[in-house]
């Protein structure tokens, strides 16, 4: 049997005592799509940070790309691409600098990767943009960027919190190339949109108060 | 190249581009060292120094310039989110990355780094202080404060790379 590409059982995660995530648990299949819902304070965020490996869980099993964490986090972390709420990139930077950088923090440099960049910058229709400063883009437009980030790599696991903040029409579409469903991306989606992200999902995960799970 | 090394030009290149195109540390540094030195001048009412003496300047100047480099480093890194892997020197990026995720993080760096550097500086000052030597320089246990300092940083990139998971985490 094919170890799922994500398994969670009895996860739990405290924050000075008070519980954000309590007996949270599922399995994806690599190639998945799970959509995760719940209001705010759910604890959404903190189930996509642990499975990044910027948080520890504090009770509970979790195994991401077949390492469990937090222990072996080292064996995942760069097949995972990581798209939160910041978008990750340095402002003195401009966005095709930023995006060298994160290349070669994957040891990625060369004609290779520097054909990969102009390609996702043209995906997201940031080509002409791309040598101005962080600083002085929208945030529509330093979405686009860290999409581009996440992605750069290659990743095999998608982690996608609210994707399409600070996204207008055009970007959303675009985006969707990039981190859709489809070409057997797994991916983990937290959301407020439901309307447009159930049809896509493969397993929904409703997260109630104090991180509990609602609705499997 | 390997991945790690490739990893470690890609953020020097990173700080030392951004440091270069905004200049935020840069200029108070060389301030400080500046008015390190006159203080110094007076201070010691001498116009010249060798020795360990000199050596000892040196070092006082440079640790506390490099205090405020290191502290604006790792401030701007965790508010761009950015985290990364390597930092520029192994003690420092410790103590910084402790700093930075604690409420007192402006006075933590340096209380709890200077003790922490007080070996470092006793051992650069010893490894320098024969080359600032007056009538000329010499090398007497250069070699032995060499390896003082390298294991020191050994023992702090050893530890940096053991609890770093943990610093990092909100």
């Amino acid at each position: 049997m094919t170890e799922p590409a994500v398994a969670v059982a009895a996860l739990r995660r405290d924050f000075d005592e008070r519980p954000a995530l309590d007996g949270v648990g599922f399995e994806l299949a690599a190639g998945e799509s799970l959509v995760v819902l719940g209001p705010n304070g759910a604890g959404k965020t903190t189930l996509l940070r642990i499975l990044a490996t910027l948080l520890r869980p504090s009770g509970g099993e979790v195994r991401v790309l077949g390492a469990q964490l937090p222990g072996e986090a080292w064996k995942a972390r760069g097949r995972i691409g990581f798209l939160g709420h910041e978008p990750l990139l340095y402002k003195d930077l401009s966005g095709r600098e930023n995006l060298r950088f994160h290349a070669r923090l994957y040891g990625r440099r060369g004609a290779a990767a520097e054909g990969r960049i102009e390609r996702l910058l043209a995906s997201v229709g940031m080509e002409r943009r791309a040598d101005q400063h962080v600083a002085e883009l929208s945030a529509g437009m330093r979405q686009r960027l860290a999409i581009c980030r996440c992605v750069l790599h290659e990743p095999e696991l998608l982690l996608l919190d609210e994707p399409d903040s600070n996204l207008d029409a055009e970007g959303r579409e675009l985006a969707r190339e990039l981190i859709g469903p489809g070409e057997g991306r797994t991916r983990i989606l937290v959301t407020h949109d439901p309307e447009r992200a159930l049809p896509e999902a493969d397993q929904v995960l409703r997260l109630g108060a104090g991180g509990r799970v609602a609705v499997a | 190249m390997t991945p790690s090394r490739l990893a470690f030009a890609a953020i020097l290149g990173k700080d030392l581009r951004a440091e270069l195109r905004t200049l935020q540390s840069l200029p108070a540094m060389a301030l400080f060292a500046i008015t390190t030195f006159v203080i110094f001048r007076f201070g010691l009412d001498r116009t010249s120094l060798s020795g360990s003496l000199a050596a000892g300047v040196l070092w006082v100047t440079v640790l506390f310039a490099a205090i405020l480099g290191i502290n604006r480093l790792f401030v701007s890194e965790r508010a761009e989110g950015g985290f990364a892997d390597l930092g520029v020197a192994a003690t420092g990026t410790l103590i910084s990355s402790m700093a930075v995720n604690s409420r007192a993080r402006d006075l933590l760096a340096p209380l709890v780094l200077l003790p922490l550097v007080v070996p470092l500086s006793i051992a650069a000052t010893g490894a320098i202080e024969p080359l600032l030597a007056l009538g000329g320089p010499g090398y007497h246990r250069f070699g032995t404060w060499l390896a003082v300092l390298g294991l020191y940083d050994l023992i702090f990139l050893l530890v940096g790379y053991a609890v770093f998971d943990f610093l990092l985490e909100d």
